[in-house]
């Protein structure tokens, strides 16, 4: 306590209660300080209430367009609507709205092959890292003003076809992804992607034959390659559309649906093997099987006299979600023929062969047992190839080369694979197939991919005609610098195509095109260095009988091989008759 | 007059941030050839191209919702509840950013409204994430 304190404190030690507080001044409600409290309070209120109004708005219509969005993600309204919108998506190379247009199945089972079939090019420098799905510079195709008809074929299917419209396309060589390996390539064979300049416009699409199809897949309109090809098919054949298709065939795992078709197959049963492909790839075809195909016109077996069995036979399936492959451990195949009765097992690398199959082997390749390995079909190749080597000398160089890089690649594992719809498994063909392209991809360097070059160029640059057909060939008088071998970075020459033209050649029964003419007297003022006699020596050309010497001199010249030696008297006697 | 409290300037700063990211979903994102398009209209044609992976797809719909938990995010920090305001800003902002970190991360051309998203989106689950904190720190009190 403070002196202070005491100096306050009453002799009996009681405090003093404090002063009452002064009386309040009245309040003037026109004081400056009571006007701006007035206006903070009505302010913050205001400033809520607004906020609170906007929030609701906000609120209570981002909920309405949350359910008009969520669930609504489907297809087109009509048929048409799904073409258009394909069409509007190429013009703007937007690969997700083509995507968006197609059938779900046939989009999942080429999406993924396309994704990986665009990667390893570009690890292969095939295509640069420029290269987009979702846009391919120097590449632009247009569809303007296009106008639609559509014809229904069953509930569910349309033909849509295209009434009118524009459509255009153009390629700038100097933008294209072109990767570093590819454009090396092309530099060797005297090409160069930059001069790939071309455009051409259709002003009118209408079609009376050309349609797409459309398919109502249950939540709305896409288009569906596999109905496009068979409803063509169809229309072609003039049959009905049939009111009932196939039933697919389902398994309960991988390994049963791969049975299912390989156990269909060897008995002939086309029926069975087609129902147990995946309806994602092929639900066009069960669709319309019937239609297409006369199942009382296929041959069974029994009428082929073939008796054909499935023995050995060992699976094992590696599953991710929906998708697996399924592998062949062991297969084998005996068959029974008025002629022939015999087979053969491949498992482990090796082929174990019974009955006839082994007798002609025993016979052809000289085989001491009954199995050939994969070591052993290596030394026949080989032994191919040394043929082929020895054929260098006739201008097939490079050849063994072509095949060695072959054999010498890291061998992909083959699987099949097959897809779960529904439930059930089917074997998926297509996928299959790019599941094994992409795999086979996956084992290849760019070294093999310029090996595989040289073995080309060696190939064709060896010597057909003595000259090569990349270089040399036939080489008029005066002409030799410019006719130097591509290696030396010789002569070369690119066409820009307006049209799809006539035949390389022209029409030997015709009058010489303008662009035929223009190579022969190339040629000639190569040949003699002044324009008047190469004027002269055209002129001499065209006195012949026969056309067909003038295509083949001016291919020669063109493509840089070497004439007959009637085109090249023919050459020669123009050049004489000229004072060359 | 009843002072502001810091959870409450806090849910009104994430709640304003939220409703400056959800403005920018409606702008162009993103384009796959020549075609760009808003962050609604690439949800919708990517779940209908199939190119979602499974995780995702199930989780896209969601993204419809950003406007509507932006509105209630401001009308929950209007209303002085800034816990919640504080939760459905984290919210927002998370799937914001994440959405658009992971459109940004894809293989389409992305403009720069995208990276715009990111950072409002990342700032706009920090202001989420301070307003529940304050609020609990003074629920605590």
């Amino acid at each position: 306590m403070s002196d202070h304190d005491d100096v306050w404190r009453r002799p009996d030690g009681d405090v003093p209660p404090p002063p009452p507080p002064p009386p309040a001044p009245p309040i003037d409600p026109l004081a400056p300080a009571a006007v701006e409290q007035s206006h903070v309070r009505r302010g913050g209120l205001g400033a809520r209430v607004g906020a609170i109004a906007l929030g609701a708005l906000l609120l209570v219509g981002g909920v309405a367009f949350a359910a008009t969005q969520v669930g609504g993600s489907g297809g087109n309204d009509s048929p048409e609507d799904a073409v258009a919108q394909m069409l509007d998506a190429l013009s703007d190379e937007d690969l997700l709205g083509v995507l968006a247009s197609l059938d779900p199945g046939e989009r999942d089972t080429l999406r993924q092959p396309a994704e990986d079939l665009f990667a390893e090019l570009e690890r292969l420098e095939v295509v640069d890292d420029s290269f987009e799905l979702t846009g391919i510079d120097g590449l632009d195709l247009a569809f303007s003003d296009v106008t639609y008809r559509t014809e229904p074929i069953v509930d569910g299917l349309a033909r849509v076809y295209v009434t009118g419209g524009r459509a255009s396309f153009a390629v700038d060589g100097r933008e294209l992804p072109v990767g570093d390996f590819l454009a090396d390539a092309l530099e060797r064979f005297g090409v160069d992607p930059a001069d790939l300049q071309e455009s051409d416009a259709e002003d009118d699409l209408a079609s009376d034959d050309t349609f797409l199809v459309a398919r109502d897949t249950g939540d709305g309109w896409r288009v569906s390659i596999g109905y496009t090809a068979v409803e063509a098919a169809r229309g072609s054949m003039g049959a009905p559309v049939p009111a009932t298709g196939m039933q697919a065939i389902g398994a309960a795992s991988p390994e049963e649906a791969v049975e299912g078709l390989l156990r269909s197959a060897t008995a002939l049963d086309l029926r069975g093997a087609v129902g147990r492909l995946s309806p994602h790839e092929f639900a066009a075809l069960h669709h319309y099987w019937p239609v297409l195909v006369d199942e009382a016109d296929l041959p069974s077996a029994d009428d082929l006299g073939v008796s054909v069995e499935l023995t050995d036979l060992e699976l094992d399936a590696d599953t991710d979600g929906d998708r697996a492959r399924v592998f062949i451990r062991s297969i084998g195949v005996d068959v029974v023929a008025e002629d022939f009765a015999g087979g053969g097992t491949v498992a482990d690398g090796c082929v174990v062969l019974r009955g006839d199959a082994l007798a002609a082997a025993q016979e052809e390749l000289g085989l001491d047992d009954d199995t050939i390995c994969r070591d052993d079909i290596q030394g026949l190749l080989e032994d191919a190839m040394d043929e082929a080597g020895a054929m260098s000398g006739m201008g097939i160089g490079g050849l063994e080369d072509l095949m060695g890089a072959g054999l010498d690649a890291e061998q992909p594992a083959f699987g099949i694979t097959t897809t779960k719809i529904d439930g059930q498994w089917y074997v998926a063909p297509i996928r299959t197939f790019a599941d094994l392209g992409i795999a086979a991809l996956r084992t290849v360097e760019r070294e093999d991919l310029e090996a595989a070059v040289d073995a080309v160029e060696e190939l064709f640059g060896g010597g057909f005609f003595g000259g090569g057909m990349l270089g040399g060939g036939f080489v008029p008088p005066g002409l030799t610098d410019e006719f130097g071998d591509f290696d030396d970075g010789g002569w070369s020459e690119y066409e820009e195509f307006e049209d799809i033209g006539e035949p390389i050649g022209g029409d030997p029964q015709g009058v010489l095109d303008p662009g035929t003419e223009r190579i022969l007297y190339e040629l000639a003022e190569g040949a003699t260095g002044d324009p008047e006699a190469a004027q002269c020596v055209l002129a001499e050309l065209q006195r012949t009988d026969d056309a067909f010497l003038l295509f083949e001199l001016a291919d020669a010249h063109r493509y840089e091989f070497e004439p007959s030696a009637e085109a090249q008297d023919l050459f020669f006697a123009a050049l004489e008759a000229c004072g060359g | 007059m009843r002072g502001h409290r810091t959870s409450e300037v806090a849910a009104a700063v994430a709640a304003a941030l939220g409703v400056l990211a959800a403005a920018v979903t409606p702008l162009p994102f993103a384009r796959s050839g020549t075609r760009w398009r808003s962050s609604y209209e690439l949800v919708d044609i990517a779940e209908r191209a199939g190119v979602l992976p499974d995780a995702i797809a199930g989780l896209a719909p969601l993204w419809f919702l950003v406007p509507a938990l932006a509105g209630a995010a401001v009308v929950a920090a209007a209303l002085r509840r800034p816990a919640i305001a504080g939760g459905l800003a984290t919210t927002l902002g998370a799937l914001v950013g994440t959405g658009s970190l992971l459109t940004w991360r894809s293989s389409l051309t992305t403009g720069a409204v995208v990276v715009v998203a990111i950072v409002l989106g990342a700032a706009t689950t920090l202001g989420g994430a301070v307003a529940l904190g304050a609020a609990r720190k003074e629920a605590a009190r």
